[in-house]
């Protein structure tokens, strides 16, 4: 029998900081789509059109910068079609990726019923993958290791120098891509981002919490880890240390598949079903989860504000941006102002203000000397779709989900996959995943396992020392995994939930480790 | 220490009630803090722990984890990328776990530093917590066990929902809000809170505004819409004068006339001036009637105008037909009144039924359900179109294709005509000519449909055509349009017969018998890959001998039918008769054909009241 130490009660109740919801600015699209707009009789070549007007500027002037230097007097070509042969020039487009393994819609209607479909693949790409570049003019093929270390995907917006072989291909010589777009906040003032000093600094600061897949309603429930969970976050579990760490959380962000898709014997009668093209299986559910999931949102919501998403197994559209969830499904949480349902992709503006600051917008006045300036962060939130869709174009030793999710910073687009084997909105005259700024906090919901990274700018154009935290959220009731934010320093810790004393258990023990190369292999 | 309302909530929940209790109901029973609930459950478990009530612990440990950039895919993200700074791969790993009293050791060993180990939960037995991860896979059984612990939330909900949780230790932010909690504000002391009201303040007047504007601005289209459907309709009615089926004659031109409102209005006069002067000419007895109805037939347009709406606009386009008419009134005198008279006589009960009859020749989808109406309302119904039929007969004929509009004109003009002559006619006519009687006659335009005659006689057949086109754009479009084509002779003969049954054509083949009608099944596979079966019917050429088999009681019923089929047959040149419907009909053909037709046709003529009987 182990002796316990008593837990002492705070001499004072701790207090959780607020934070606030700032309206998004004219630059943040919004991916709702209204009654008015949602019409899908539109071509999905115009998303692509869009696409490459809405990035073309941004590439140009970067691959402008990069290339001008160079002795060879790169030509700029407008159109693809135009390259000049043996001539060194550099062309902008869509990339398009042949593959012979991807999903072809005209296979699965050729293809004979009376044998069950062969299970969707993990991995579309194989040798025979090429590269193409098009735009509205055509396409051509290139070729060179340079493209492939760029590892792209399609859809993605990139300036390619190079030579047209006499075969009619380009030879890469080097690819460019739009680069970071400009942070969508301003600079914080007087505050140290790269604060390393986590225990001193970190006292007060604001977290955001961010957990993903609770997977209400599987056969196997986590049902001990969320309740661990609902009362960590509430501030009850735990010592004084964890209630402290607690009691700094502001908001809690649920990045999707909040309910299961797996239903009681749905096997069998998925098995039935015959797979579509590029659909994972539909939803299927009971209302009973959705109670269970409303009954802690409510436990959660009295205690923060919680901001949720709809997944991919969650029982919204499979067409992204998914559209938020109705929030009569929630029961009494609905009740709470401070409970928000969002859109599958989701820009949110976080403000957390500790000074009391009495100018509504302008709130980084720099003339405070409080240690705890207001800051206001933006966050991109996804349930995991698009980096899940990019993950099977690439080989993953190089590439990785982390990388992955850095890239489409990069190529300042969250879903390029988009139209081609990742199911969107047929929008017509505008792509709201371009990123037309980047945000503070990327967080990435869905995933098989933790991971973050800072992604910053490569060519410290202005933007130098602003990075951008991407954080992988792993599915909570495969590793019970927490994930918290800090709003001032980007930086993010990790609270794990287990129920068991050794490793062998569900997944949860150092899952990076062990998934971390599953995943790689994969 | 214990305090003895703990111990005795202990003792009753876990051995008399059996239940799990965690530090959190604990809590929420004694209305004490989390912790104080903490220290509660670890003094009563030292307390009890040698008597034989003793009960069993359920750890929880939290601490630290060796962090993370000493192993897992982080650090080999960071290889690949940029390595130079630590600060991006340290990320403090917390671990909270669920522990029972055998794995607590083992627990606590994985953690660089303990932030804290109390007691999570006591139950009447051992929960196999830790058990399940040392017995192996067993992950179910487990989940089970630990799933025990949330037993006890529910009664903790509860107790949170009435009480105060804060009280109890629960971190709640000043910024949670209930939807209308504007109350909780007065509570909230500090400047933060104005903040927070600002946001959900700031989004909703953009929102609900927006949405009342458009509310607004529906509810005035809607009234401005209404206000037109009303403006339309009452002066569409006023100058309106003969409510035939005839829209889609008029419409053609109409449409032209339209588009200049100025045209519109001149309409609108024009009929004005005309209804005086008809009034005038009128008896007295009727100068009186005109003048008192004019109120009533505002109020009666009223009442259409709600039922029918979607006939409004095409009434408006319908006046056209009265200008031209005023050009040429000579056409013809007599035969209209005895329309004009049976008409109304019908209109009490007949409408409907008119109406169907007057659809029932343009095409055969006529209801099964109406077929015995017809035949009992034919009675009175058909004397009147018979009569119709004889006008279009003797004069109607080479005007009947060029200008489809002039029989409502010609009776309209004959209106006026028959005022002098019959006084019930003219009182319903002058209903229906001064627009007084709107009501009936919406009814009526609807229903009854005038279908031109050809030039045997026959009224012509409405048929169904498609055309396809390719537009600018290189879509292919597909139209669907309807147009009358006279009919042959020898095919109202059939036709007659067909009516009497289920008014199926039934083509004819080869060898001269009707062919059979056959359900097939056809399976598709479409273009998201699933099958469809789907049924259609055809018909079958049915041999010589079969046909004995399968029709014997067509050859009883009908012989003479019989007869007259492969006769068809053979002057249509093998064709099925459906192809006959372009032939045109000789005379001679004509006396010999009516003759063969005539058995199978005689009960058939209640619906087909065809010009043979006028012949007659």
């Amino acid at each position: 029998m182990a002796t316990l130490d008593s837990i002492p009660t705070p001499s004072c109740p701790l207090v959780r900081p607020t934070s606030t919801v700032v309206p998004p600015t004219d630059m943040t699209p919004s991916f709702l789509i209204d009654p008015k707009n949602k019409s899908y009789k539109h071509q999905y070549a115009n998303i692509y059109f869009t696409r490459l007007t809405m990035l073309r500027n941004a590439v140009e002037k970067r691959a402008k910068a990069r290339w001008d230097g160079l002795q060879s007097e790169p030509l700029y070509v407008a159109r693809v079609l135009d390259v000049v042969k043996s001539q060194l020039c550099w062309v902008i487009g869509t990339v398009y990726m042949d593959m012979p393994l991807k999903p072809n819609v005209l296979e699965d209607i050729g293809r004979d019923h009376s044998i069950p479909a062969p299970p969707p693949r993990e991995k579309f790409y194989c040798d025979e993958d090429s590269v193409m570049l098009e735009d509205e003019s055509g396409r051509i093929k290139l070729v060179g290791d340079r493209v492939s270390k760029e590892r792209l995907v399609t859809g993605v917006i990139v300036a390619a120098l190079g030579m047209e072989t006499p075969i009619g291909d380009f030879e890469v010589v080097d690819i460019c891509t739009a680069g970071l777009a400009k942070f969508a906040e301003d600079e914080i003032l007087g505050s140290d981002a790269m604060d390393v000093d986590v225990d001193s600094s970190s006292t007060q600061d604001e977290y955001v919490a961010v957990i993903s897949g609770l997977s209400i309603g599987s056969p196997s429930p986590a049902d001990a880890q969320i309740q661990m969970l609902v009362e960590y976050l509430t501030g009850e579990v735990g010592g004084p240390e964890d209630q402290r760490l607690a009691s700094q959380i502001t908001r809690l962000i649920i990045a999707g598949n909040s309910l299961s898709l797996a239903e009681y014997g749905e096997e069998v009668e998925d098995e039935k079903r015959p797979r579509k093209f590029g659909a994972s299986a539909q939803a299927n559910f009971s209302p009973h989860p959705n109670l269970a999931l409303s009954a802690h949102l409510h436990d959660l919501t009295s205690a923060l504000p919680v901001h949720i998403l709809p997944g991919e197994d969650d029982p919204s559209g499979i067409i992204l941006p998914q559209q938020p969830f109705p929030r009569a499904m929630f029961g009494k949480a609905a009740a709470f102002e401070s409970f928000y349902c969002e859109s599958n992709p989701a820009w949110l503006r976080v403000r957390c203000d500790e000074t009391e600051s009495s100018i509504p917008n302008e709130g980084r006045t720099s003339s405070s000397q409080s240690n705890h300036p207001p800051v206001t962060r933006s966050l991109l939130v996804t349930s995991g779709q698009p980096v899940l869709d990019m993950y099977k174009y690439l080989p993953t030793p190089p590439s990785s989900l982390v990388s992955i999710a850095a890239s489409t910073l990069r190529w300042r687009h969250v879903a390029p996959t988009a139209p081609d084997t990742l199911w969107c909105h047929p929008y017509r005259d505008r792509d709201p995943f371009v990123l037309r700024e980047t945000p503070d906090i990327y967080l990435v919901g869905g995933m098989p396992q933790f991971g973050t990274e800072l992604v910053g700018s490569e060519d410290g154009s202005g933007t130098a020392g602003r990075c951008c935290r991407i954080v992988l959220v792993p599915s909570f009731s495969q590793t019970g995994v927490l994930v918290l934010v800090n709003m001032r320093t980007l930086e993010v810790q990790r609270v794990d939930f287990g129920v068991e004393g050794l490793s062998a258990g569900g997944g949860e023990q150092q899952p990076s480790g062990d998934d971390g190369d599953a995943m790689a292999k994969g | 220490m214990t305090s003895t309302r703990a111990k005795d909530f202990l003792t009753k929940e876990l051995f008399i009630k059996k239940n799990v209790v965690t530090f959190r109901s604990l809590s929420r029973e004694l209305g004490i803090h989390v912790n104080d609930a903490k220290n509660e459950l670890a003094a009563y478990l030292a307390e009890t722990a040698n008597t034989d009530t003793s009960s069993f612990a359920t750890y929880m440990v939290s601490g630290q984890i060796a962090p993370l950039h000493s192993n897992g895919s982080l650090v080999d993200e960071m290889d690949v990328t940029r390595d130079d700074d630590d600060a991006h791969q340290f990320v403090m790993h917390t671990k909270m776990v669920l522990v029972d009293c055998d794995g607590l050791q083992h627990a606590k060993a994985q953690f660089t530093r303990i932030h804290s180990v109390y007691i999570y939960s006591l139950s009447p037995s051992v929960l196999r917590v830790g058990a399940s991860c040392k017995g192996g896979p067993n992950a179910l059984m487990f989940g089970q066990d630990a799933g025990l612990i949330c037993q006890p939330t529910v009664s903790v909900r509860n107790t949170d929902t009435k009480g105060n949780p804060a009280l109890n230790g629960k971190i709640i932010g000043e910024h949670v809000k209930t939807r209308k909690g504007l109350s909780k504000n007065v509570s909230a002391s500090s400047s933060k809170t104005t903040l927070d009201a600002r946001k959900p303040v700031a989004p909703q007047p953009s929102v609900l505004p927006r949405k009342l504007e458009q509310t607004t601005d529906k509810d005035k289209q809607n009234e401005v819409s209404k206000d037109k459907e009303h403006a339309k309709p009452l002066a569409a009615t006023k100058e309106q004068r003969k409510p035939t089926g005839k829209l889609d004659w008029s419409k053609g031109k109409s449409k032209e006339q339209e588009t200049t409102s100025g045209a519109r209005v001149k309409d609108k006069a024009k009929p004005q001036p005309r209804q005086d002067t008809k009034t005038s000419s009128s008896s007295a007895k009727l100068v009186d009637k005109p003048s008192g109805n004019s109120d009533v037939g505002l109020q009666l347009t009223k009442k259409p105008i709600s039922r029918v709406p979607a006939v409004e606009p095409k009434r408006a386009t319908k006046r056209k037909s009265p200008d031209p008419s005023d050009s040429d009134v000579d056409v013809e005198d007599k035969p209209t009144p005895k329309d004009r008279k049976a008409m109304p006589s019908a209109m009490s009960n007949a409408r409907v039924k008119k109406g169907v009859v007057v659809s029932d020749d343009e095409d055969e989808e006529v209801p099964r359900k109406s077929h015995k109406e017809i035949t009992r309302s034919t009675s009175d119904s058909e004397r009147s179109l018979a009569a119709m039929m004889d006008i279009d007969d003797d004069q109607v004929v080479r005007a009947s294709r060029l200008s489809s509009r002039r029989p409502d004109d010609v009776v309209d003009d004959t209106g006026d005509e028959v005022d002098q002559t019959d006084v019930d006619a003219l009182i319903s006519s002058l209903g229906e000519e001064e627009e007084e009687h709107v009501k009936p006659q919406a009814k009526k335009r609807k229903s009854r449909k005038v279908v031109p005659v050809g030039r045997n006689g026959l009224k012509k057949r409405r048929v169904l055509k498609s055309c396809t086109t390719t537009d600018a754009k290189g879509y292919m479009q597909t139209e669907d349009y309807s147009s009358y084509e006279s009919v042959s002779e020898e095919e109202a003969v059939p036709e007659g017969a067909k009516k009497r049954k289920l008014r199926k054509v039934v083509p004819v083949g080869r060898n001269g018998l009707k062919k059979r009608h056959v359900m097939k099944n056809r399976t598709i596979t479409d273009a998201k890959g699933y099958t469809h079966t789907e049924e259609y019917s055809s018909y079958e050429s049915v041999s010589e001998n079969e046909a004995v088999e399968a029709a014997p009681e067509d050859a009883k019923k009908s012989r003479g039918k019989k007869k007259a089929e492969p006769k068809l047959k053979d002057e249509a040149g093998d064709k099925p008769v459906q192809a006959n419907l372009k032939i045109k009909e000789t005379n001679s053909l004509r006396g010999t054909k009516t003759k063969a037709g005539r058995p199978p046709k005689r009960s058939g003529l209640l619906n087909f009241f065809g010009p043979d009987k006028s012949k007659k």
